[in-house]
Parts: C-alpha cells; sequence; structure tokens
C-alpha cells in the first residue's frame, strides 16, 4: 500500500497551527477549494485531499468493498489525520464529505474540534415524512447520466472483459483534466453517496458544528438544513444567500465570511 | 446577428454562476415549448431533469468555473411538459458587462442517444459475463480441488505401507493414481491462478533477484523431468551480477511454465538452453529449445488463455494441460514491468525470452544483506 499521503494526494500549507481540513464532495476533487484556501492561509494548517478514486489519488488503492460505504471514506480521512498527527481539527466537508466528516467525528471524536459542513446532508431520497429532495428514480437518472458522459472516453471499454493485450497499468491512469475519474469508480461513488442514510448517525456527534444552507439548494433543500440543525447536538445553522450547491464555487466572499464568523465566534 | 442566434439549429443558453438564465435562444426555448421570454430569469435547474441538476452542481459548474470551460457533456433538458431531451453540450466562461456569465450550446441527440444506450448496455452485459465467468472458475477450481487432495492424500498412504505392504502391479496402480493427481492439480492450480488474476488483477512483491538463483532453483525443480525426456540443459552467459527486479516466487512460476513447455515440446536428445543478457537497464532470460517449434498462425494466439498446442509422443498423454500455462506467464510478467515473448522455427525449436526491469546496485545489497 502507498503511503496515505501519496494515496490521498494530500497538500499541506499555511502559517498557523491548527488544522483546516478540507474535503471535497461528490464531483471533481480537492480543487473545488481554490477560492476559499486562500483566505484562511495565514492562520491556519490548510490541509487538501482526494479521496480514493478522486482527483489524483492512487487508483490501484480503490478497493470497492471499502468504499461500498462512506465510512470507507471516512477511514480515509482518520488515515489522513493519523499520518500528519492532526490534533485539534477543523473539518470543511462540503456535500456528501459533511455525513462523511460526522462519521470520522463519531468513531474519533478527540481529533475534532469542528465541523463545517457546506450543503449537507444526511439522506438524498425521500422517505416518508422526511424530505430528501429525490426519488430514487432520480437518482437512477444521475447514474445514466454519469454513464453516459464518459462514452466518449479513451479508457470506458478499457475494463477487464477480457485479456488486454495492452499493459494493464495503463488502464488505471486518470486523464489529466479537472474532473477526469475512473466511471466505475465515480459511478459507484455516486451511488454510496446519493443512496447513504446517515441520520441515525446525526445525534451521536458530539463535536459541535456549522450547517451552512444555501437558498434554492437544487440538491440538499432547506428543509434538511433544518432537519439536521434540530437532530445534531451543538450545531449552527447558518442560512445563505447564495443559491446552489456549490457556494465556495459559486459565491466564495460569502462562504468565507461564514466560515470565518463561525470560527471567531466559538 | 441576433436573429442568427435565434434561427441557429443548435440551442443556446447563458447563465451566471447562481444559475440564472441571462440569455437563451429562440431554437432552445422552442424544443423545450416555452417561449424565450419564459425562460429568462429562470434558474438553470428548471430546466433540468433531477438527475440533471445534480450533475449540473456536482460537475459541470465547477468545470465551468474552475477549468473555464467543459466539452462534450451529455446533459438532459427537461421540457414544460416534464419529457428529458438528451442533449451534448460545450461550455465556456466569460465576462460580459463585468458579469461572468457560462455560455453553453447544446445539440439535440437523438439517434446518437439510442447507440450509446445500447453501448452501455453492451458494456454491462459483457462486465457481468467476465465477473461470472472468473467466479464460476474460481468457485470450480475449489470444488475439483477438494476431492483430489482426499484422494492424492489417500494415494500417498497406500504408497507409504500405512494399510499394508502392494504388491508389484498395486504399486505400479498408486503411481499412476499419483502422477494423474499431480497433472490434475497443476491444471486446477492454473484455472485457479488465472480466475483469480481475471478478478482482481495480479499482485507481486518485487525484490532483487540475482538469475543464477532463479534458474538453479528453477532448474532443480524439472531436473527428473529432463532427465526422463532424455534431454540436455545447458545454462549459459548467466553471472552472478546479473540481477532482476522481480518478484522472486512469480519469476520462478515463469522459468518452470516455460522450461516445463520446452521439456513438452523437445523430442528426445534435444537440447534445452537457458541463457542471460543484460545491459544495466533491463534482464533478459531466454529458453531456447530444439523442439518442434511452432507455426506463424499458432505462435500469434500463443499467449492468449486456453489455446493449447499438441505435443507428440510418448509426453503427449501425461503432459496434458488447460492451456493456461504462458497467459500466466506473460501477465506475471508484464505485472513486474516486464514481458515473456516468443520466437520459433517450426521443425527448429523455439525461444521463449522473459525481459525484466534490472534491479538497481543498491537494492541488490540491501537483498545480500537482509539473507546474510
Amino acid at each position: 500500500m502507498p503511503d496515505v499521503l501519496t494515496r490521498n494526494n494530500v497538500h499541506v500549507f499555511g502559517s498557523g497551527s491548527q488544522p483546516l481540513l478540507f474535503a471535497h464532495g461528490f464531483g471533481c476533487d480537492q480543487q473545488m477549494w481554490r477560492f476559499i484556501t486562500p483566505a484562511f492561509e495565514a492562520n491556519y494548517r490548510i490541509v487538501l485531499f482526494d479521496y480514493v478514486g478522486s482527483g489524483k489519488s492512487d487508483l490501484n488503492a480503490y478497493d470497492a468493498a471499502r468504499y461500498a460505504t462512506l465510512d470507507g471514506y471516512a477511514q480515509d480521512v482518520l488515515d489522513i489525520c493519523a499520518a500528519l498527527d492532526l490534533h485539534d481539527v477543523i473539518f470543511v466537508g462540503h456535500s456528501v464529505s459533511s455525513m462523511i466528516g460526522v462519521l470520522a467525528a463519531n468513531r474519533e471524536p478527540e481529533r475534532f474540534s469542528k465541523l463545517i459542513m457546506v450543503g449537507p446532508s444526511p439522506r438524498y431520497v425521500n422517505d416518508a415524512d422526511y424530505i430528501g429532495g429525490f426519488e430514487r428514480a432520480d437518482i437512477e437518472g444521475l447514474l445514466d447520466l454519469m454513464d453516459k458522459n464518459y462514452i466518449g472516453w479513451a479508457n470506458f471499454l478499457a475494463p477487464v472483459i477480457m485479456k488486454n493485450d495492452e499493459r494493464p497499468e495503463l488502464t488505471r491512469e486518470l486523464h489529466e483534466s479537472f474532473c477526469s475519474t475512473d466511471p466505475k469508480i465515480t459511478r459507484r461513488f455516486a451511488e454510496t453517496t446519493f443512496f447513504a442514510d446517515n441520520r441515525a448517525d446525526l445525534a451521536k456527534v458530539r463535536v459541535p458544528s456549522l450547517i451552512m444552507q444555501c437558498s434554492e439548494d437544487a440538491i440538499a433543500p432547506v428543509e434538511v438544513g433544518n432537519y439536521l440543525y434540530r437532530t445534531m447536538p451543538g450545531s449552527t445553522l447558518k442560512m445563505m444567500k447564495a443559491t446552489g450547491h456549490c457556494p465556495h464555487i459559486s459565491h466564495p466572499e460569502e462562504t468565507i465570511d461564514a466560515i470565518r464568523s463561525y470560527l471567531s465566534a466559538a | 446577428m441576433h436573429d442568427l442566434m435565434n434561427t441557429a439549429p443548435c440551442g443556446f443558453v447563458s447563465f451566471r454562476d447562481d444559475g440564472t438564465i441571462v440569455e437563451v435562444n429562440e431554437t432552445l426555448a422552442a424544443l423545450l415549448h416555452y417561449s424565450r421570454l419564459d425562460l429568462l430569469g429562470w434558474h438553470i435547474d428548471k430546466i433540468l431533469p433531477p438527475g440533471g441538476r445534480i450533475f449540473h452542481h456536482t460537475y459541470l459548474l465547477p468545470m465551468l468555473k474552475v477549468q473555464g470551460s467543459a466539452d462534450e457533456i451529455y446533459l438532459p433538458f427537461r421540457t414544460k411538459d416534464g419529457v428529458d431531451v438528451p442533449m451534448l453540450l460545450n461550455g465556456a466562461r466569460t465576462e460580459r458587462d463585468g458579469v461572468f456569465v457560462n455560455d453553453c450550446v447544446c445539440l439535440r441527440m437523438i439517434q446518437r442517444h439510442e447507440y450509446e444506450d445500447q453501448l452501455l448496455q453492451a458494456r454491462r452485459l459483457a462486465e457481468e459475463s467476465s465477473e461470472a465467468k472468473a467466479k464460476f472458475l474460481s468457485m470450480m477450481s475449489h470444488d475439483l480441488r477438494t476431492p483430489l487432495t482426499a484422494i492424492y492424500g489417500n494415494a500417498d498412504l497406500l504408497a507409504a505401507g500405512a494399510f499394508g505392504l502392494l504388491n508389484e502391479e498395486q504399486e505400479e496402480a498408486v503411481r499412476t493414481i499419483r502422477e494423474a493427481c499431480r497433472t490434475q492439480m497443476t491444471m486446477i492450480s492454473d484455472i485457479l491462478d488465472f480466475a483469480r488474476m481475471e478478478a482482481s488483477g495480479v499482485q507481486v512483491q518485487p525484490s532483487a533477484v540475482p538469475v543464477t538463483e532463479a534458474i538453479s532453483r528453477a532448474e532443480k525443480l524439472v531436473r527428473v523431468q529432463i532427465d526422463e525426456a532424455e534431454l540436455r540443459l545447458t545454462t549459459t552467459d548467466c553471472s552472478d551480477a546479473t540481477v532482476a527486479l522481480a518478484d522472486p516466487n512469480r519469476l520462478q512460476q515463469i522459468l518452470l511454465n516455460l522450461l516445463t513447455n520446452a521439456v513438452k515440446f523437445t523430442p528426445p536428445r534435444g537440447v534445452i538452453a537457458v541463457s542471460c543478457e543484460s545491459d544495466g537497464e533491463r534482464v533478459r532470460i531466454r529458453v531456447r529449445d530444439t523442439g518442434i517449434g511452432v507455426d506463424p498462425e499458432q505462435l500469434a494466439r500463443i499467449f492468449s488463455p486456453f489455446v493449447q498446442l499438441d505435443p507428440t509422443g510418448a509426453r503427449a498423454a501425461r503432459s496434458a494441460g488447460v492451456g493456461l500455462g504462458l497467459a500466466i506467464s506473460r501477465d506475471l510478467a508484464r505485472a513486474m514491468n516486464g514481458d515473456v515473448t516468443a520466437e520459433s522455427t517450426p521443425g527448429a525449436g523455439s525461444v521463449f525470452t522473459i525481459d525484466l526491469p534490472a534491479a538497481r546496485d543498491g537494492a541488490h545489497r540491501v537483498l545480500e544483506q537482509r539473507s546474510g
């Protein structure tokens, strides 16, 4: 197994001592944080990484069984914390990473000082009275769409349908451009993310948290933010003016302000 | 220009980072059964199906914002009546009137969409069938090996006289049982190895391996077969300084495979010559025989799984295999950043070459210290 820092393409920078660990969500990679991190470099130790299977992580380390649930991704976070001997960590997770942060903090609460959750959702699919925002068929539509978006890619037909006459390791290389990932892994990540149900984990959280809820978020609606606030002990709800699901991309200033205010108030 | 945009045979939509549509052409509006004015000011999410909204937020928008463009994106749009229209989209980010906007052109896909569905379906079926095959092979191999172990163990006990002394005929019968078991075991191991490699790839642990040691170990294991076949084995040009970076067990497996093959296909009084060569970067081990050779048509398929050549003569009966030895050998060599290749002249013999990276001096020294 390669070392964790290579496996997860970990980057550490900044002049402060307290770790600010940024975890990307489903889609793309650590570059999603590029508009946010400059604002915190002077006062924190910034840690960026890609989950195994995303960005420039080591695809050979991908284990379908481990990453079939979000626990496997939470283990990535804990592995990085252990490798860098991080303590008093402020975990900033976008989307599905918010729940990955919850799982990691429930397993090793002593490592974390705060959880900052950008567009979190403990369950995306509606269930009886719970409003997640999607029906199962909607998620299946996404999976179909993900499949089609790899149709023209060079490695589309690469999987081991028959013995590959070319060098097999070539099929494990990622394309260079941003957001490029292995199609099979991404599809599995989509399934793991959007069919997950972490509602039962919320009440166990002992680390203070900030819920950053965007207005008109098509992926995590306001009802979800309210549900999280009601269910998670020690949580603070911040309703943002920003619309959409990626305020760190679309409204970086407001996102920076919200994080900064929460950290300075605490 | 504005008219041209509205009559162009492709859709155009421009939206801000917050999703607000700031421009759209008549072509796209008409395709979605809206008027152009309806769509202006709407959120882009309103004309996307739920899965498309997730894709927009998790992939399309980040690509436009971070990369500045996104090409050949498959994204369905939803009409006013709730029907999804498959579209192919190219987007680029630009600044207009002091505001960043994302300009996208989109083309309706009809036939291409169907072809892609068929291609996806075919891929899924092929993958399922491949996984089912690997599972079946693995399960069968286990099931076949269990009773064989019992047969072999009991034949051993019989041969050792555990149930009383055997007469000459009984001894011969037990010998035949044990020999057949060994052959069967090898075949099953090959199938199991191959199934395992298909299912989870080849695992290797490379270290510095002096090739003379590897050859000498393999030679000992085939010595009896070589003598029985009345062949001569020679080793030339292999110095202790020739060190390959390889998994020692896997290299031995490859060498054994090649030597056993050479024995199978070389008539009595023939020669099997092993030679080595290194240029500092690569190490090559050649196994040359004076056997029956392989014709060019067969040579092209020789590394494919389940391809068997026909050994001739008295060894034919007991040299049966499943045709996986060379496929496994090549996979193993490739997993070690090497290869196995073959050349042959029918009637004159064959040469199989194992090509591996050379180990650096440091790696060799570490290994020597550890073993010392």
